[in-house]
């Protein structure tokens, strides 16, 4: 059982890399999540053995946490980012299985709470995706980032650009979808900008969730990727080697001013240069390096 | 060092910090190379080169004629029509209203603000 709590898609994002992972070995996974991002979506979580449980998006979502830790139909408990639930719920519940705390980067001002800190002895494992935040544990399993899809169920760089609309042979600039509203309709306009500044240099496209996701499947037909910092963007691109420009957004719980490298920084000044990438990619998924650790733990 | 005086950026509108080149010679204003457009008779600033398109334009559009720009490829250049945007509307990509005023000089703000307090008082948070 995941425990994707939080808002945007990220939490749950991760959390179908990790499932989707589980599941090749012959798992299966139910993942609670309250993404408002989740209806856009859904159609398109196909993954044999990952079951989405949708809770609802309010305080009322603590009475059906606690209902689903009482189940005993599960074998570990993996916890999403917040080691006391994306409410503080946690502390008050009990859980009958082993405990997996997932610890991405976290603002400094949360993760040392002595309640936040006082939680995390409760987690049998700590597993780090690709980066780490404040927190320590006595048993610590650094992975590389967690991404959605191995580098074989990419599409090859011609099959993108035909799916993209981009036959010819002009760089191709994406713009990414976010879950939130009034950030989507913020790159919408900066797409636009893109647009203009490019002419026929380059095409640009702007992603769409319920067309497009997950976005990762194109990237070797994208040249360069615009969007904002957050984690599946940041390390998506990464492992396709897609070069990317993003915006580091302010959020309650993540850093991601501290995830961009400098080259990775939008600069509001200078337009970004697409220059056409490598058509080839190797990279390695840590999710799978994951599940083996939860397997372990729990002795499956 | 002397730093360009020109203010451009395709999102915001920014002070440049790259070092001065040449002066403009319609507005004698202190640029740099990138902000730098090369006119008949001289180098004029990427202000100037916009306010010369749209005349130019204007003037094309009251004779009946096609009008391209000639600034069209300059990475600091933004003219008023553009191309490519009919992508949005196609095949796998989004038909989003687009509202210029979504994306402002305020919204920048909160791309750099400080941690803001109200852990776990939002069920959206993340």
């Amino acid at each position: 059982m995941i425990y994707a709590l939080g808002g945007g898609l990220g939490h749950l994002q991760r959390s179908l890399s990790l499932a989707k992972a589980a599941a090749t070995r012959g798992h299966s996974a139910t993942i609670l999540s309250n993404s408002p991002a989740y209806g856009r979506i859904c159609d398109r979580i196909q993954f044999a053995g990952v079951r989405v449980v949708q809770l609802p998006s309010d305080k009322s979502l603590v009475t059906e946490v606690r209902r689903w830790l009482q189940r005993d139909d599960h074998d570990v408990f993996v916890v999403d980012t917040f080691p006391r639930g994306v409410l503080g719920e946690l502390p008050d519940m009990d859980w009958r299985m082993p405990a997996c705390l997932v610890h991405r980067d976290l603002k400094v001002a949360y993760a040392t709470r002595p309640d936040v800190v006082g939680c995390v002895p409760r987690f049998d494992l700590m597993l780090c995706p690709g980066e780490r935040g404040p927190l320590e544990h006595r048993r610590v399993i650094e992975t590389v980032p967690w991404v959605l899809l191995d580098a074989g169920e990419l599409l090859a760089r011609r099959e993108a650009r035909v799916e993209l609309g981009c036959m010819d042979s002009r760089p191709v600039v994406v713009v990414c979808d976010t879950a939130d509203p009034a950030e989507s309709a913020g790159l919408g306009y900066l797409a636009k900008q893109l647009s203009r500044s490019y002419g026929d240099a380059a095409h640009v496209l702007r992603a769409d969730l319920e067309r497009t996701w997950p976005l990762m499947r194109l990237h070797l037909g994208v040249d360069l990727l615009i969007g904002a910092a957050g984690y599946n963007t940041v390390h998506e691109a990464r492992s396709t080697r897609t070069p990317l420009r993003a915006i580091a957004r302010e959020r309650l719980y993540d850093c991601q001013d501290r995830r961009l490298r400098p080259d990775e920084v939008l600069d509001e000044v200078t337009l970004p240069s697409p220059i056409t990438r490598s058509p080839d990619v190797c990279y390695v998924n840590g999710a799978h390096d994951a599940v083996r650790s939860i397997e372990e733990l729990v002795g499956a | 060092m002397a730093t360009c005086e020109e203010r451009a950026g395709f999102l915001f509108s920014h002070a440049c910090k790259e070092r001065v080149a040449v002066d403009c010679k319609a507005c004698k204003k202190s640029i740099c190379e990138a902000h730098s457009h090369l006119q008949e008779g001289g180098i004029i600033c990427s202000s100037c080169a916009k306010k010369t398109e749209r005349k130019e334009r204007r003037q094309s559009e009251r004779s009946g004629r096609s009008y391209q720009s000639s600034y069209r490829r300059s990475p600091y250049f933004y003219h008023d029509h553009y191309h490519g945007y009919g992508y949005y509307g196609a095949g796998y990509w989004g038909a989003h209203h687009i509202d210029r005023n979504d994306f402002t000089e305020a919204d920048a703000e909160s791309l750099t603000g400080d941690a803001t307090e109200g852990f776990e008082d939002d069920v959206g948070g993340s």
